[in-house]
């Protein structure tokens, strides 16, 4: 067998079948592929006009048409949460997508360089680690102004680290294998042997932590909207609605407040099943 | 000891240093001049700017300028509220205690109802077991910042028990049933964490050879709990309890939003909003100061409760 | 020990890793417990001491002098363990508790259960631990189980034992974790205090050799059951059952005669997996088709009993 057969067998050894989910695991699966449509297809989905302000409807609850009632500005729950899907999941995704590539960009340098260069960055994660990045976000807000990009730039900033620090560990085991040894004495070159043959191997690692990540990008953004730091009034959007709704609730008109923070829960509970299941489906927890 | 303890200390304060330093730092790397960020935009008559920039020393070194605010501070003087209109320091006074306050009962309920239930479920297994750890996974997920509004509605609007915002009129039995919600709030998403960390941990425990050990010794199943099982299976817990007291103090934030009370979370917040950058950097400060200290209190308590620690700083 | 079985909670419900284990140790006496990892043999000291994971259930009788363990009160049990059976485990590092100091881990069991004052407990501990070849002893009791090396360790725990000389102990691969060259020093210390006091041992071990040396008995075991029991001086030259044969032509040989080791074809079968017929039938060079047909019965030989169709068959040349 040749080395990169040897490569590839250790990678198909990992893999198995999407039926070793288990049902809480499909159920996590359902929620997800349900929430990415809405966050495709919102507006169109949306029987209402979400930002039409009619006082006169203010706080009404459910009416025919109008299942979910409206807000204390008149305007109907139902769309607006189905277009403020979009909203609540632009942010994760681009903090997800930004963290991951960063994260393992530096976890595969720390663990093919190994040496200084790996004490080095691993002494940065830890330090990082411990920094929260709430805290992170609040500050750069203060900078910076207030507003999505800035969230996102700063829970980045605070990601990176924790997803390093995990495949720092995988990482090292895998640029340790007889195989990345044997590529060597071929006299492949470095990227090549990471790119072509490590990163493919590391990949269910990455994509499973990718996926648990979101679920906490969802709560951390959608705190951080909650708090005025992120996503903007008047846009539609589950942590600014939370925050909105809560005088109303106050004056005993909850749905709102309630409905926006239940999809935010369920979203980061179907992410972190799903990416925990799929963790143990591929044997990398 | 004395060298280890010196150590954590020094890196402690070096810390503070690098963080605050950090903060100087990216003043200058926002957008535009640093007089604009510190008027947060809006228009300003030309004594108040002349007064900023006598205040930041802007026209100074960034280095001076660094060491006057940390003269500063030493003695006191956070500087001037942008948008408060007051000096940092009065603003600070009143809501220091306030969060200490609503920090330490979330942090007493979580070592009280998380650890229970992690070792109740970890000795009993079965359905108990099954259950309560469904339910904490679910609890673990659910941010501050819904929980509050949930158990607003459930228990100050629904069932009229408690009050649901604000902190009273100021007696300690008012402040007592104000502060109840917000704790809940704070502690619950931790406390479920901390139940499954302490199963997990009580679990292998209780798989581990010493305490088959002690079982063939004949030593009696109690005994063997209390001296063997959870003895060591705490300690994990507390080497979580830095990064768990870190998360608490940042989600004073969401919660004192949540209730309205006046801590330093609620203003921390305000002023980012409105770019008050004097007193954000006052309350990073304090905030990085109380990470600090509570992670050197716990290295200390595991010094002293972990053995094999010692060793290997020998 | 009679038809021991033991059946213990794995992924599918129920799996059975004991398929009727015999035992019997008469008092003072030594026997050994040979297998491959997987064969069921720690499993089996452990029952002895009623020592049994979670969810597991047992049938067939363990007895000490006369008492069911299974039936014991919990006053009874208490006693039996504290002062009568005594087991050494393979790693002293995970067996002895790390938080709390050496000290206390040898008095735990006289102050807790059989009432002794910790100052005598401690004088007692101080002379075992010069009996086992520790220097220093009251400086030890005071140290942590880290401080030690696990050769010491392994010593402070045979100490343990000798606090209040059990008349059962029960040693499951006490050398196994320990350097090559502490290997011989602390199982020549077993088999010395064992024989000075009289105490009767089950040996647990991978190595036949070994077990050879200082046991009476030898029991060898596969997949679960024992196969082989045989006394350890007929051992080499009378050993009937293919898996002994296979065992001990796995070693290498001290004088060099045979240059090639023979490695038992296929991979070593654990008492989980649901076999017809003969256990060791998939790896054994003499298997016909009764074999792996039906399972073979105890068949009583000359030099103990073996579990083999072919018993009375003259397999090997000589024997």
């Amino acid at each position: 067998m040749s080395v990169a057969q040897v490569a590839s067998v250790v990678r198909t050894r990992r893999r198995s079948r999407l039926s070793h989910l288990g049902v809480i695991g499909w159920l996590a699966l359902a929620v997800i592929v349900v929430f990415v449509f809405v966050a495709a297809f919102g507006e169109a989905l949306a029987p209402d006009d979400p930002n039409a302000i009619d006082i006169a409807y203010a706080n009404v609850g459910p009416i025919p048409g109008h299942p979910l009632g409206f807000d204390d500005l008149g305007r109907d729950l139902l769309s607006r949460l189905l277009v403020g899907a979009r909203s609540s999941f632009v942010g994760p995704l681009a903090l997800v997508a930004l963290s991951t590539v960063a994260g393992t960009t530096l976890a595969l340098i720390a663990a093919w360089r190994r040496g200084w260069t790996d004490a080095t960055l691993s002494a940065g994660f830890d330090i990082a680690f411990a920094f929260p990045g709430i805290l992170l976000a609040i500050l750069l807000a203060t900078l910076f102004g207030a507003g999505l990009a800035v969230a996102v730039i700063a829970l980045t900033l605070a990601y990176t680290p924790s997803l390093g620090r995990l495949l720092r560990a995988t990482a090292l085991r895998e640029t340790g294998m007889e195989y990345v040894k044997a590529f060597r004495v071929m006299g492949y070159s470095d990227v090549r042997i990471v790119v072509r043959h490590v990163l493919p191997n590391l990949m269910p690692f990455i994509i499973a932590q990718a996926i648990i990540m979101f679920g906490y990008a969802t709560l951390d953004l959608g705190g951080l909207s909650f708090l005025g730091l992120g996503v903007q009034p008047p846009t539609a959007d589950w942590g600014v609605m939370v925050a909105a709704g809560a005088p109303a609730l106050l004056q005993g008109y909850p749905t709102q407040t309630l409905a926006a923070g239940t999809c935010l829960v369920l979203a980061a509970v179907a992410f972190g099943v799903l990416g925990d299941r799929l963790a143990r489906m591929w044997g990398v927890e | 000891m004395k060298s280890f303890l010196g150590r954590r200390i020094l890196l402690g304060v070096v810390t503070i240093l690098a963080t605050t330093f950090l903060v100087h730092i990216a003043l200058y790397l926002a957008p535009g001049d640093p007089i604009d960020v510190l008027t947060a935009g809006k228009p300003t008559t030309p004594e108040r700017l002349e007064a900023l920039r006598a205040q930041y020393h802007l026209d100074d070194p960034f280095l001076t300028r660094y060491f006057s605010w940390l003269g500063g501070v030493l003695h006191g003087d956070f500087g001037q509220s942008a948008a408060f209109n007051t000096d940092v320091l009065t603003l600070l006074t009143p809501r220091v205690p306030t969060t200490i306050l609503l920090v330490s009962c979330a942090f007493i309920m979580i070592m009280a109802f998380g650890l229970s239930l992690g070792i109740v479920a970890a000795l009993r297994g079965g359905a108990i077991d099954t259950a309560s750890m469904a339910t904490a996974t679910l609890v673990a997920a659910i941010p501050a910042f819904v929980s509050s509004f949930l158990l607003i509605n459930v228990f100050a609007l629904r069932l009229g028990w408690l009050p649901a915002i604000g902190l009273g009129d100021g007696s300690p039995l008012d402040t007592a049933r104000h502060l109840v919600l917000p704790s809940v709030a704070l502690a619950l998403a931790a406390g479920a964490f901390v139940a499954r960390t302490t199963r997990a941990s009580v679990r292998a425990e209780l798989g581990r050879d010493h305490v088959a050990t002690a079982t063939v010794r004949g030593i009696p199943r109690r005994l063997v709990i209390s001296r063997h099982v959870l003895r060591n299976g705490l300690l994990p817990i507390l080497s979580i309890a830095g990064l768990l007291l870190a998360g608490l103090i940042v989600g004073t934030a969401f919660v004192e939003q949540a209730f309205a009370i006046e801590g330093l979370g609620k203003l921390l917040v305000t002023a980012a909003r409105q770019q008050d950058l004097a007193v954000v950097q006052a309350v990073t400060l304090i905030l990085v100061v109380a990470f600090v200290v509570l992670n050197i209190l716990v290295d200390i308590l595991y010094w002293y409760l972990d053995p094999r620690v010692r060793s290997e700083a020998a | 020990m009679e038809d021991l079985t033991l059946d213990v909670p794995v992924d599918s419900g129920h799996g059975r890793i004991l398929h009727g284990v015999d035992l019997t140790v008469e008092a003072g006496s030594a026997i050994g417990i040979v297998g491959e990892s997987g064969s069921g043999k720690s499993m089996t000291v452990r029952t002895v001491a009623a020592l049994l994971p979670p969810g597991a259930s047992t049938s067939g009788r363990v007895s000490f002098d006369g008492d069911q363990v299974a039936d014991m009160s919990s006053d009874r049990l208490r006693r039996y363990r504290s002062s009568q059976v005594a087991m050494i485990f393979q790693d002293p590092r995970a067996a002895i508790n790390p938080v709390r100091k050496v000290g206390n881990f040898l008095v735990e069991n006289a102050v807790t259960n059989l009432g002794w004052s910790r100052a005598r407990a401690r004088e007692k501990a101080i002379d075992v631990l010069r009996e086992v070849g520790i220097a220093d002893p009251e400086r030890r009791l005071n140290a942590f189980p880290s401080e030690l090396s696990g050769g010491l360790l392994q010593r402070v725990m045979i100490a343990s034992t000798l606090l209040y000389e059990p008349e059962l102990l029960l040693a499951d691969e006490p050398t196994t974790a320990l350097d090559v060259t502490t290997q011989s020093a602390v199982m020549a210390l077993i088999d010395r205090l064992r024989r000075e006091r009289g105490m009767a041992m089950v040996f647990v071990t991978h190595d036949l050799e070994l077990a050879a040396a200082v046991c009476d008995t030898i029991h060898v075991m596969y997949a679960g059951r024992i196969v082989e029991k045989i006394p350890a001086s007929e051992l080499h030259e009378r050993s009937r059952h293919p898996y002994t044969r296979a065992l001990l032509d796995a070693r290498p040989r001290l004088d060099g005669r045979e240059s090639r080791l023979r490695a038992i074809p296929g991979q070593p079968l654990s008492g989980l997996e649901d076999v017809t017929g003969c256990a060791f039938a998939a790896r054994c060079p003499f298997a016909v088709d009764i074999c792996r047909t039906d399972e073979p019965p105890v068949v009583a030989v000359e030099t103990g009993e073996i579990r083999c169709h072919r018993a009375h068959d003259r397999l090997w040349g000589d024997s």
